[in-house]
């Protein structure tokens, strides 16, 4: 087990090499990458605080829970753009072209390699500019960080991330089964956009029911900044727990079915 | 009969889209998810409030809904990646050595693939404002109704000279997608996609005004509401300026960008 885990660190770690120095031919597109990213949190900071001067809270949220809120997105979502994101977005078209042929006979976990194929150095700006971000609204809000809360909270990131990668995957790895999921990959697209614009506080009955328990986009956010700024309670986190770890395992499940109907060149 | 070449094209797009009918029905419903995550951001944000910089909830998701009916109709975002790709593996040539404009076969393209989703999208907007009729507030009156509709259609030319503009790029860089995410950012933020630009405070709406992104999705929707804050020929005067200055943008960058091509892709 140690040493699986020793191999596949060094992997990663060669595969993060290999992309950094492709990357270097092309430094424009690192810097490219870190400033739309700052330039959709900026519009988005700029919509919220618009928004407020007409309300005092979303239903219960103040703008500092809001920047920390957008704060907490782009940490994740730059994780995520900066590890696996630009590997499982072309999982499609690999099943389809049969490029996955490649990845199959590697003496590799297939899911692993198709992941972590595709690092993104630029996007880890991201997380950077993210931790300054909920620092300002920690500050602007006057809440309190305790080395305890800040534990809890990279944790918490650390789940959401494992989530959303999850629940990404879960959706690509539907090309196995059909020939063209773009209808899919928008809805997915849309609905992490509406994670990063929607705090999951705005969500009621039924709404909640979907976008915190069925398909969790509502809580890639909102969890951590919640923790952080106002606090969860044991039951709310066995709750998170258990919808990340029913996910992960799913998408692990699902994609190994897949991978079992993979038939080849054009799939 | 020199329209002909770009009616095929029409023609051909619009089939195009039509084979993939499935996917374009299930994005027209999505989109439609998107005026729901509106209308419980915008609950919660109205509260007990009744108006909100002059709207109504129900103003406001009619507004919503507007805007992302006319984005989902603008589908010139394509141009860019296919100019890309077409630059990138050398095959823009066709383009180069056959008597077509350009620019032309993207207008048809575009319309084309619109004209599909003007389709699928009436039928899954109808369906949203059937369910949600109480949400849903007609034109202020016919001559607005009209006028929006007008305004919206050069909205569409507008984005898709801008877009055209950011295709162009490609001819420079490898990697569009950063240039183009940058620009489309800009955009969403400007056209009052993210938010009605009347939130905005006086200063920064008036600068907008200037620009022609208010024109494109704000402006129609403010003036079916019946709360446009520019007067129409001012506004058209506006939208027409810009119009000119991206289309001599346009010619000018097509000529210079050419010079840059090879033709044997990278």
């Amino acid at each position: 087990m140690k040493g699986t885990i020793r191999r596949y660190l060094r992997l990663t770690g060669m595969l993060m090499k290999m992309k950094i120095s492709r990357d270097m031919v092309y430094s424009l597109n690192f810097w490219i990458a870190f400033v739309v990213d700052l330039l959709l949190f900026l519009f988005l900071l700029l919509s919220f605080t618009f928004v407020y001067r007409y309300t005092d809270s979303i239903n219960g949220w103040t703008l500092p829970q809001i920047i920390v809120f957008m704060g907490t997105f782009t940490i994740v979502d730059g994780l995520g753009m900066g590890t696996w994101f630009f590997g499982i977005i072309s999982l499609p078209e690999k099943i389809r072209t049969g490029a996955l042929d490649m990845r199959i006979t590697k003496p590799v976990d297939t899911q692993f390699l198709v992941s972590a194929e595709s690092f993104n150095p630029g996007s880890f700006l991201g997380p950077v500019a993210g931790a300054f971000i909920v620092r300002y609204g920690m500050k602007a809000g006057n809440f309190a960080l305790t080395p305890e809360k800040l534990a809890g909270y990279l944790l918490l990131v650390l789940m959401m991330y494992l989530l959303m990668y999850s629940l990404s995957l879960l959706v690509m790895t539907c090309a196995f089964f059909f020939v063209k999921i773009d209808a899919l990959i928008q809805a997915e697209e849309s609905a992490v956009e509406f994670a990063f614009r929607i705090p999951g506080t705005a969500f009621r009955g039924a709404a909640k029911f979907v976008f915190m328990v069925l398909i969790p986009y509502g809580l890639i956010a909102t969890v951590p900044t919640q923790f952080l700024t106002a606090g969860l309670n044991w039951g709310q986190g066995a709750a998170v727990t258990a919808i990340t770890l029913f996910f992960v395992t799913a998408t692990r499940l699902f994609f190994r079915f897949g991978l079992s109907r993979y038939s080849s060149a054009g799939g | 009969m020199w329209w002909k070449k770009y009616t095929a094209v029409m023609k051909t797009s619009f089939k195009e889209t039509l084979a993939y009918r499935f996917d374009a029905l299930t994005a027209s419903l999505f989109s439609v998810m998107r005026i729901w995550l509106a209308w419980l951001l915008w609950k919660a944000i109205y509260g007990e409030k009744e108006i909100i910089a002059g709207y109504t909830f129900p103003m406001m998701l009619t507004y919503y809904l507007l805007i992302t009916f006319l984005s989902r109709l603008a589908r010139s975002e394509g141009i860019v990646w296919e100019t890309a790709e077409e630059v990138r593996s050398g095959t823009f040539n066709k383009y180069i050595v056959r008597p077509v404009s350009h620019f032309g076969y993207a207008l048809a393209r575009s319309a084309g693939k619109g004209s599909f989703s003007l389709l699928t999208d009436s039928l899954a907007f109808l369906l949203w404002i059937l369910i949600f009729r109480n949400s849903f507030v007609p034109p202020v009156g016919w001559p607005e109704g009209l006028q929006a509709a007008g305004f919206a259609a050069l909205g569409l030319f507008t984005t898709l000279q801008i877009h055209y503009l950011t295709a162009l790029i490609s001819f420079k860089t490898v990697d569009i997608a950063g240039p183009w995410f940058f620009i489309k950012n800009f955009m969403d933020f400007l056209t009052g996609a993210f938010i009605p630009l009347v939130l905005l405070p006086g200063v920064l709406q008036k600068a907008v005004s200037l620009t022609p992104f208010y024109y494109i999705l704000y402006y129609p929707a403010s003036l079916y509401l019946g709360q446009e804050t520019e007067k129409t020929g001012t506004a058209l005067a506006v939208i027409l300026f810009w119009n000119g200055v991206f289309w001599g943008l346009r010619r000018l960058q097509y000529r210079r960008m050419l010079r840059f091509y090879e033709g044997v892709g990278v």
